[in-house]
């Protein structure tokens, strides 16, 4: 705000013009009563002097003393206002005279010549007069003359009104500069007073706004009385509550800012307020800024297929319906995305809905892990039953035929009979192998076949066949009964670690370890090989696919899974795994403990 | 610029107009340049002098005729007058009595216009002990009168001062005083038939010099009037010592005195002209002059003599035209 725009200014200066306008107003008033009190003095002074001099010259000239009437007018003269003084006879000759120039002159040749009319009314009716002009005053006073006093003189007095009024006005211009200046200092000094009872105190309130605005802390109001402290006060208030509420909203704020998952809400008000958080660019793929400068940007990521779709949740929301998940597909710049949408209307205190929000979920993941587990079981499925027919069955079909040839050779009472028995009962007991083999790898831990152990010595043994590497296993004797479920997760887990050592970290001894530590279980894998922690999971890559089953183990136990890599104090790559025993055992006085320990 | 400098600097500013308000002296004063001038042959060559040609306007100069020195000298230190025609002993008594003046003009040095006369019968000085002697008292005459009784011996003591002067009593000679100190032109005004003249100011060692004598405190306010006046007097310098018959009717007219009477006057004044003075200035014989009388009137007792003569004499306004 330009300093001549301000209030401080303008009302200093309103008083300032206004206070010169009265002081000349004043002044002119003080000039003009000035001037009319020291022409009435003059006037007084006049008629006195004019008096008192013809008392003299009377008296004077009576015992002929002329020279005390020159001393007398001498010292009438001294006064700086007379122009001229005489003393005249009854002819108008001057007798005595301020000036003696004019000794013996006639009045009419003076400049005292317009009193030649008056004089000569006063000496008709021996009365003092005075004759003002606008330049002048004259005083004029008869007295008695000659040895009889029959002779009328008068003295007349001529005094200069001119210097009165220089005086006057010079007196009032002294005034109105002397008070002009006092109403500038004094102006200046309610400037200053209004700059700190104004201005900045009206500066501190816009900062509190300024201050309230950027969300800071709300500052203290201003102290006083005045309004700009009861303005403050209330604003302080007001703000306070908003800061309030702000500061319960924030816990809720930092969580929904926080999430992985998008939140976004709309305002249906004629504001149209909108909120989306952080998480929309990571899930949307977008940028913030771009939904800033267009409110429905977020609808071109979507596939033209779900496009129509989001566009009829929306309108049902806006109406109030409630409205299902709605699942998405979403394309950003890392590829093809799926969401899972759970949107609500927010009604208001009428019952109208005044805003609807939302969540949008990233299933991208689970979308693909349950395609990918879909797969996987296809593939196991197509696996086993290509086993069944391609090798169980065929032994089957072989033992069949071998059974129906023994008919045959019963029937026709051949000497073979005992060899073809024998290989009838070596193929059925490969036959079972291959069942017990295809068995196992659907179930791998049987309650009535060793446990846990014996599947752990199990895959030991795979590995060393299939890949030709030191395998030891150690299982602490004191392992508590586990729930099957429990068990078959831990072999799994104890597994897929081992496999991945073996076949991803080229490793050329493993050891599988599981003992009881206090209330945990500790699962180690340890592999002379690359660190597990290198061995990351890729979903893409289907090796992935396995680390994503841990993980899924992992939780359904509520275990925990570190790894660390091989230093100089131990050459072991590490990958631990600390179940709590309460997750996967029995509770020792069960049933199924009783049971399990009895067939263990 | 800083709130807290600009606080000061309005501060100030308010300050300084409060101060200027309650202590402004005002505006200059343009009052006129008020002389009195009395009746002695000096200010009739002044007012001679102001009168030729274009007169100062009334706003710039104001001539006072006033009877008197004594008139004179109280006019002017009442401060009712800016300037004075004195004597310099009149100019002594001045500054003595706290109102210092400066000289601007020497305008005449008296050969004999300052008499003091005697009644018939008296033919010394010496037999005026125990008479009275009518005097101006404080005037030039109370100094001639204490010259002449020096002269003899005597002192003021040994005669009885009435204090007249001729003007107002011109036959005082013959019933009220024996002896009576006169100056030009009232001593033609004086029945002279039959009295004795026993001294007069040609006999004096320091001469009887009248001066325009102006208060100190003015001198600057008026110092362009007082060049002109100054001016206008060395413009008439030759009518006035010339005897020019302007002068002379103009010195009648205004004295009363016939001419002849007039140009006897005006013989034994002595009116200095522009080298004169600056002899009398440059060559330190004023100076002398004043110092010789200051002296002089201190052991008369016609000064106190506690302060300083400060009595300055403006050579430079001789020296201007």
């Amino acid at each position: 705000m330009r300093f001549i725009h301000s209030l401080q200014f303008k009302l200093s200066l309103l008083v300032l013009v206004f206070g010169i306008a009265l002081i000349g107003l004043g002044v002119v008033q003080q000039r003009q009563r000035d001037v009319e009190r020291q022409v009435e003095v003059l006037r007084s002074d006049a008629l006195g002097a004019s008096a008192r001099l013809a008392g003299i010259s009377q008296h004077a000239l009576r015992r002929d003393m002329p020279s005390m009437v020159d001393l007398a007018l001498s010292y009438v003269a001294a006064s700086r206002d007379l122009t001229l003084g005489v003393v005249t006879d009854q002819n108008n000759s001057i007798l005595h005279v301020t000036d003696r120039q004019w000794v013996g002159q006639t009045l009419e040749s003076s400049p005292l010549n317009f009193a030649t009319l008056p004089s000569r009314e006063s000496r008709s009716t021996m009365s003092s007069a005075l004759v003002e002009t606008p330049a002048e005053i004259l005083s004029i006073a008869p007295f008695l003359m000659g040895d009889d006093m029959r002779g009328r003189g008068v003295v007349v007095l001529g005094y200069d009104k001119r210097n009165i009024l220089s005086k006057a006005a010079r007196r009032a211009m002294e005034d109105a500069i002397r008070f002009a200046v006092f109403l500038v200092g004094a102006c200046l000094l309610l400037w200053l007073a209004l700059n700190s009872l104004v201005t900045e105190r009206v500066s501190l309130v816009l900062r509190q706004t300024d201050q309230a605005a950027g969300k800071e802390l709300v500052p203290e109001p201003l102290e006083g009385k005045d309004e700009f402290a009861t303005m403050s006060r209330a604003f302080f208030n007001s703000m306070r509550v908003r800061q309030d509420l702000w500061e319960s909203q924030q816990p809720l704020w930092k969580l929904v800012d926080g999430l992985k998952d998008v939140f976004w809400s709309v305002s249906l008000g004629p504001d149209r307020n909108w909120y989306v958080n952080p998480a929309y660019e990571t899930v949307w793929g977008r940028s913030l800024e771009n939904i800033k400068r267009d409110r429905f940007d977020w609808l071109r990521a979507i596939s033209k297929a779900d496009r129509k779709r989001a566009i009829e949740c929306f309108k049902a929301l806006r109406e109030g319906r409630a409205v299902d998940d709605l699942r998405l597909k979403v394309t950003t710049s890392n590829g093809p995305k799926r969401v899972l949408c759970r949107s609500f209307p927010v009604q208001g205190a009428h019952g109208d809905v005044i805003s609807v929000a939302g969540l949008v979920m990233d299933v991208t993941e689970v979308h693909t892990v349950n395609r990918r587990l879909a797969e996987v079981s296809e593939q196991e499925r197509r696996r086993m039953g290509w086993d069944l027919h391609d090798d169980l069955c065929q032994r089957l079909v072989g033992t069949l035929f071998k059974c129906n040839s023994m008919v045959t050779a019963l029937k026709r009472n051949e000497l073979t009979l005992p060899e073809r028995l024998e290989q009838i009962a070596e193929e059925i007991t490969e036959t079972t192998q291959l069942a017990r083999g295809l068995a196992r790898g659907l179930a791998p831990v049987l309650q009535g076949g060793g446990g846990l152990e014996a599947a752990v010595e199990h895959l030991a043994m795979y590995l060393r066949k299939s890949f030709q590497v030191r395998c030891e296993t150690a299982l602490d004797p004191r392992l508590p009964p586990l729930q099957p479920e429990s068990a078959t997760h831990l072999y799994r887990i104890a597994q897929e670690l081992a496999t991945n050592a073996v076949k991803h970290g080229k490793a050329t001894h493993i050891e599988i370890l599981l003992w009881r530590e206090d209330d945990d279980l500790q699962l180690q894998i340890r592999s002379n090989g690359e660190p597990f922690s290198g061995l990351n999971a890729n979903l893409d890559k289907g090796a992935g696919m396995g680390m994503h089953m841990v993980r899924q183990r992992l939780e359904i136990l509520g275990a925990q899974l570190t790894f660390s890599s091989a230093s100089a104090e131990d050459p072991w790559n590490l990958a631990v795994c600390e179940v709590p025993i309460d997750e996967v055992a029995y509770d020792e006085n069960s049933i199924e403990a009783m049971s399990g320990a009895e067939t263990a | 610029m800083s709130t807290r400098q600009r606080k000061i600097i309005v501060s100030t500013a308010a300050l300084g107009c409060f101060v200027f308000a309650l202590f402004w002296a005002g505006l200059p004063a343009s009052s006129p340049f008020v002389v009195a001038v009395g009746t002695r042959m000096g200010s009739e060559a002044l007012v001679f002098a102001l009168s030729r040609g274009e007169p100062l306007p009334a706003s710039q100069l104001r001539l006072v005729e006033m009877v008197g020195a004594t008139a004179l000298a109280r006019a002017l230190e009442n401060e009712v007058v800016d300037a004075a025609i004195l004597s310099l002993d009149e100019v002594l008594q001045m500054g003595d009595g706290g109102q210092p003046v400066r000289i601007a003009l020497l305008l005449e040095q008296s050969r004999g216009a300052d008499v003091l006369l005697a009644k018939e019968g008296i033919t010394r000085i010496e037999d005026l002990r125990g008479r009275r002697i009518g005097v101006e008292l404080r005037s030039v005459g109370h100094y001639l009168l204490h010259k002449a009784l020096k002269s003899v011996e005597m002192d003021l003591g040994d005669v009885q001062l009435i204090p007249l002067t001729a003007r107002e009593v011109p036959n005082a000679l013959e019933d009220q005083v024996d002896a009576l100190v006169v100056s030009e032109p009232d001593l033609r005004h004086v029945n002279l038939v039959k009295a004795i003249r026993l001294f007069d100011s040609s006999e004096l060692e320091q001469p009887i010099v009248r001066v325009l004598a102006v208060r100190e405190a003015v001198w600057a306010q008026h110092i362009e009037v007082i060049q002109k006046i100054c001016a206008r007097f060395f413009e008439v310098q030759p009518q006035m010592t010339s005897s020019d018959e302007e002068f002379m009717a103009f010195i009648a007219r205004r004295t009363g005195l016939t001419p002849s009477d007039a140009s006897g006057a005006i013989r034994r004044c002595g009116f200095l002209t522009r080298e004169k003075m600056r002899q009398l200035a440059v060559g330190g014989r004023l100076e002398t002059i004043l110092a010789s009388k200051r002296q002089e009137m201190i052991q008369a007792e016609l000064l106190v003599g506690q302060r300083e003569m400060l009595t300055p004499i403006e050579i430079d306004l001789w020296n201007h035209h």
